[in-house]
């Protein structure tokens, strides 16, 4: 019976690595569109929150290897086509690769707001709590919350050694992890994987009633404001200070934004929009491939060869320069003069070409 | 005879590619091509530019990036005449290194340092600036392989 309670799980900590994935391109997309001299604050700002939602996926899958389940990264479903239908509960909206401005801001506040009802979850037993949750029938928070609860009643009924069987040499720690927003979290009991869980959630919405991330109690961080006020206060174009409350404007110190130093890139980009054998086409084939073998890099990673992540992060800073060259290429005919994005699109592994440093791997894998 | 700014930078554009070896789709990546065509108005003079330019395109190049035989002994006759010789060099270390050689050499800008063909060239990263990740210098250059 655990068995299948378990498979049940796994499909939730699937699933929360795919949600937690599916912000980052929309996010690098709209940063890398930003002027890091002219709005040094939103860069900052918007950096710190993809970063930190990269720690988020790592952490799902830190989570979900624990239980003895297999984090799957490299297939065409864990991209979802942008622009994406976000569909929760509470709230229904698009997200797309979009350049950095007030409506993109206001999506990314959308996806991380805060929930108004962190403890409504469903079902009294193992029985009716343990089954795949559907995201269109409840809140981020309360998804979270559910997995939390799923797990508290699995060890509760089946002791934490049943439950935490996974192998814990496939745990990401920091010393495979460094430079991302907080601290990864090695899970190997309810209480690691409930802590990384509130990591995530808190990290977005801030924690229970409260403008601040929980960071400077998990990791000695300075105070620093969750993802939803830190976009909150570009948006407004004002810092939270103490004492403000989540319910209110923040009112702190001035931070103008200048919305026009952007790059002017099409919105969700494409490669096959753009002309074969155009310089916008050859990059945005390069970006998707670099994307795609990032992917299995890091499916390799979280899947037993964690001193891959070398490799994974190296490529991952490839997309940042090759995604930075695509902005500066004009799209031919375009009548607004746009420029071409990263696509963030998935090649099939039998369409990817082969680079230098990845020949090892590819042979294990083929 | 009179050459319209996009005419210039179109020809520029194309000249580069021939002479640095790199596509269009890098050259244009780097977002330099108009700043590089300023920097060498602002110490040749837009004339002698012109003059150059206009040569090119008489040569009448029909893809820069696959040129028939004839093509490159045209442009090799353009590259190493004397009037060219030293204006071509220019150009080609201008995208190499991102500097100005004069008589007062200087880094063109803080992007031009790091968009310097040189370190695409020899597949390694300009220092202190696009840090390629921790380690990676142990592996072959991320290239693809033939």
């Amino acid at each position: 019976m655990l068995d299948t309670y378990k498979e049940e799980l796994f499909k939730n900590l699937q699933t929360a690595i795919e949600l937690e994935h599916s912000t980052i391109p929309p996010y690098l997309a709209a940063f890398f569109t930003i002027d890091q001299d002219t709005n040094p604050f939103s860069w900052q700002a918007v950096r710190s929150v993809v970063m930190e939602e990269m720690l988020h996926m790592t952490l799902a899958c830190n989570i979900l290897n624990a239980v003895g389940g297999k984090p799957y990264i490299d297939n065409p479903k864990f991209i979802p086509e942008y622009p994406a239908k976000f569909n929760f509960a509470d709230r229904k909206f698009d997200v797309g690769l979009i350049k950095f401005s007030k409506s993109s801001i206001e999506t990314f506040m959308e996806i991380e707001k805060p929930s108004e009802t962190r403890l409504r979850v469903k079902g009294e037993d193992l029985k009716g709590l343990l089954h795949p949750i559907d995201l269109d029938e409840s809140t981020i928070g309360e998804f979270y919350e559910t997995v939390k609860e799923q797990f508290t009643m699995l060890v509760k009924e089946y002791g934490e050694e049943s439950v935490f069987n996974g192998d814990q040499s496939l745990q990401i720690t920091s010393k495979d992890y460094y430079g991302g927003g907080g601290e990864v979290i090695e899970v190997h009991n309810l209480e690691t994987a409930l802590f990384a869980i509130d990591i995530i959630v808190d990290q977005g919405e801030g924690a229970p009633g409260s403008i601040y991330d929980g960071d400077e109690t998990y990791f000695g961080q300075d105070q620093e404001v969750a993802h939803y006020f830190r976009f909150k206060e570009i948006h407004v174009e004002r810092r939270y200070q103490e004492g403000d409350l989540p319910t209110e404007e923040p009112t702190g110190a001035s931070v103008p934004v200048n919305w026009e130093a952007v790059k002017d890139m099409i919105e969700n980009p494409k490669a096959n929009h753009f002309p074969e054998g155009s310089p916008a086409r050859i990059k945005a084939d390069e970006f998707n491939q670099l994307y795609s073998h990032f992917l299995r890099l890091l499916h390799l990673t979280f899947n037993g060869q964690s001193d891959l992540i070398v490799k994974a992060v190296g490529m991952m800073y490839q997309m940042k320069y090759v995604a930075a060259e695509l902005l500066n290429i004009q799209i031919p005919d375009n009548k607004e003069g746009k420029v071409a994005g990263p696509p963030f699109e998935y090649i099939p592994i039998e369409q990817r070409k082969v680079y230098a440093w990845l020949l090892p791997e590819l042979a294990s894998e083929i | 005879m009179k050459i319209t700014v996009s005419e210039r930078l179109d020809w520029f554009e194309k000249l580069s590619v021939i002479l640095t070896g790199f596509s269009r789709s890098e050259l244009l990546g780097t977002g330099l091509i108009e700043i590089y065509l300023d920097t060498i108005d602002q110490h040749l003079g837009e004339d002698h530019v012109n003059t150059l330019l206009d040569s090119f395109r008489k040569i009448n190049i029909q893809d820069e990036e696959d040129l028939t035989a004839e093509e490159s002994r045209n442009i090799q006759e353009l590259v190493e005449s004397k009037s060219n010789e030293s204006i071509t060099k220019l150009v080609i270390l201008l995208w190499y290194t991102g500097q100005w050689y004069g008589k007062n050499s200087y880094i063109v800008s803080s992007q031009s340092y790091l968009e310097g063909l040189v370190w695409k060239a020899i597949g390694a990263h300009p220092m202190g600036g696009k840090q390629p990740g921790y380690g990676t210098w142990g592996f072959p250059p991320l290239t693809f392989s033939s």
